[in-house]
């Protein structure tokens, strides 16, 4: 493996992600994002001032900041697992570009190692900045030891449980290929990481109450998560270096031993069948929605928030975890352009808007069937249930409305961000309106039909004015 | 583009009118497809949007003939670009438009692919159909149309009848390289 090879595609990775997150909203203007890079650092440096000042005497005692950073290893783990499947679908969603990789001359060890590379060094930046300000204002008032802390709590275990990620993600991959489901594989992988997530997050309230009893009676305990501070506490700094080097040179080898040989094709459609293609006009429709594969990952995550919500103290809250798939809205407009152009003008404005939101809605029926039925069986009052779903299809003209004036560009998931910032901005201002105002029912009814009819017209003329734009741009030879 | 003086009319009705588009099907030269549809499912969605009717073991023998067998059902996200092409094709064909405008698409299918859509394409002539092939492939034009109508620079230079310019000129290559010459450099 060639190592220059290796950092220029390492170089040239960082680069088209940078370029797409800054092609986006106001960061494409360098004041925006001069005042946003002010704004973080400003942010960073105030709540390192408060964490000095504030946690001074707390943090005087240097076992209770073993402490602090044995519970930073567990939060540093869940957070490492959030941002590797940030990057993995930040990574599907630019497979065009990656598809480009292809015709570079390297060998595939050379990408997968310049990809583990890239991806190991911005999930660890976003793991890690979270901490900054703690760990800050602990290196401040200690020194050394407590960087040693610092990276035997944080740096490293998210590090290695980076490559360990890397390792198992090339792992269910194999075995995907060798049960002949590679189509299936990117699904296949998300999936299995969102529950990984899910379980973590639930057993993390019982290791952070077990460190704290164990902190309270004086215990000696072993937390895998903390297992670099316990190495720390028990052989000394170089000790812990030596382990750590160690596991990340045995990881690295074989994260890129078994990357897989041929790379992997990304497939954005999930294949199911379907049937009245030649009879109704909206099974396209449908098709275009419930194929994509975001949409199957949206549909496990609300699953699995319904149950975690159901088995909760507040269980009439769970239909709402229906209101996560309603992210996926945001592409219904963009999602079913092929279908705009080969229906050209026989479809209006209103039939086109209609189709799509009636499809959405179509689907959003069918997903909510398992969760009408988790609830009745929890016994969920039918009222809970009927006002989450009309929260879902009022969620669903929002955010069509959104995907329509802001609609996601392909391959830079960082516009989807932008839509969704707007979306919760819309519903979030519905929400406040009817809490404040706190009018009779029949008056709050009554705006509440209204904002949605002003939604749904705002819909219809966003397609109508997209229409007008390319047919202007059709007549004057694309300009 | 715009028209510099004119109208277009497909079956008597202004080309940006509904009636047009369902006289018309223009196959464009990009393979830009719903790839979250089958190959059978837009071949179904495009017989909706004409409302014609669907004879599903039509699409099983052309996918066939396309040397495509049992391709059908896979969604069109895992067909190759020749493949695309061919689907496409396969739609005008099964369509049978008073009018198709083929773009570039006969470009880059494979031999057989080939050979079975200029049988189809005569075949649509004999029977009526127009059929236009915008291509720069004179071999093809040469064996398939009737008439050729050369355009440089977006401007129409003429319309020809194929025969006479292959009985003056021997080939449409000597034709176009004697009408437009290509300017020396100074």
């Amino acid at each position: 493996m060639r190592i220059r090879q290796t950092y220029v595609v390492t170089k040239l990775l960082a680069r088209f992600f940078w370029r797409r997150v800054l092609s986006v909203g106001i960061l494409r203007s360098r004041i925006g994002r001069f005042g946003i890079g002010l704004f973080a650092l400003l942010s960073i440096l105030g709540l390192t001032a408060i964490a000095t000042l504030y946690l001074r005497d707390m943090l005087s005692d240097m076992a209770i900041v073993q402490l602090l950073f044995q519970v930073a290893s567990v939060s540093a783990t869940f957070w490492t697992i959030i941002a590797f499947i940030f990057v993995k679908i930040l990574f599907m969603k630019s497979h065009e570009f990656l598809r480009l990789t292809f015709q570079l001359p390297i060998t595939n060890h050379e990408r997968s190692a310049a990809m583990l590379l890239y991806e190991m060094s911005f999930a660890s930046a976003v793991a890690l900045v979270l901490f900054i300000p703690a760990s800050l204002a602990v290196i401040i008032q200690h020194g050394l030891p407590a960087l040693m802390l610092v990276l035997g709590g944080v740096v490293f275990p998210a590090l290695t449980l980076y490559l360990f990620l890397a390792l198992t993600y090339n792992v269910i991959f194999r075995l995907a290929e060798a049960l002949r489901m590679v189509r299936m594989s990117q699904l296949i992988v998300s999936i299995i990481f969102v529950f990984a997530v899910f379980f973590y997050n639930s057993r993390t309230p019982a290791i952070l109450l077990q460190m704290s009893d164990d902190y309270l009676n004086e215990r000696e305990a072993f937390y895998p998560t903390a297992a670099y501070i316990s190495v720390l506490d028990n052989y000394g700094p170089i000790a812990m270096m030596v382990l750590f080097f160690g596991c990340a040179a045995v990881l690295v080898s074989l994260a890129l031993g078994s990357a897989p040989k041929v790379p992997p094709i990304v497939r954005q459609f999930v294949k199911f069948p379907l049937v009245g293609f030649a009879r109704y006009r909206v099974v396209a429709f449908v098709a275009a929605i419930a194929r994509r594969w975001e949409l199957w990952l949206a549909s496990v995550i609300a699953y699995l928030c319904f149950l975690s919500l159901v088995t909760s103290n507040s269980p009439a809250q769970a239909p709402y975890a229906l209101l996560i798939l309603l992210v996926q809205s945001i592409y219904a407009y963009v999602g079913v352009a092929p279908l705009r152009r080969l229906a050209g003008p026989r479809v209006s404005a209103w039939s086109e808007y209609l189709l799509i939101v009636s499809s959405q809605l179509l689907v959003l029926l069918l997903l909510a069937l398992p969760v009408i039925l988790g609830s009745q069986i929890a016994q969920i009052p039918l009222a809970a249930i009927g006002w989450s779903l009309l929260a879902c299809a009022s969620s669903v003209l929002s955010a069509t409305l959104i995907g329509i004036v802001f609609p996601p560009e392909k391959d830079n998931p960082f516009t989807v961000l932008v839509g969704l910032g707007a979306l919760f901005a819309v519903v979030g201002i519905l929400g406040v309106m009817v809490g404040i105002l706190s009018l009779p029912a029949a008056a709050t009814i009554a705006i509440l039909v209204g904002a949605h009819g002003v939604v749904v017209a705002y819909g219809v003329a966003g397609i109508q004015s997209l229409r007008r734009k390319a047919r202007y741009e059709a007549s004057n030879g694309g300009s | 583009m715009q028209t510099a003086s004119g109208s277009i009319e497909i079956g008597g009705f202004g080309h940006r009118l509904a009636a047009a588009k369902q006289q018309g099907l223009l196959l464009p030269s990009e393979d830009y497809l719903p790839e979250f549809l089958a190959g059978s499912e837009y071949l179904a969605h495009l017989h909706q949007l004409y409302e014609l009717p669907l004879v599903d073991t039509d699409i099983a023998e052309l996918f066939d003939r396309f040397s495509m067998p049992g391709r059908e059902n896979d969604l069109i996200e895992d067909y190759s670009h020749g493949m695309r092409k061919k689907v496409q094709l396969i739609a005008a064909f099964m369509l049978r438009r008073p009018f198709t405008a083929i773009d570039e698409t006969l470009n880059g299918i494979d031999f057989d692919g080939l050979r079975v859509s200029e049988r189809h394409v005569r075949q649509m002539r004999d029977d009526g159909l127009t059929v236009l092939l915008c291509s720069h492939d004179f071999s093809l034009l040469e064996r398939s149309a009737d008439r050729i109508i050369l355009m440089a620079a977006g401007e129409i230079l003429g319309s020809f009848d194929t025969a006479t310019i292959l009985a003056e000129h021997g080939s449409l290559y000597s034709f176009v390289d004697q009408e437009l010459p290509i300017g020396e450099p100074a």
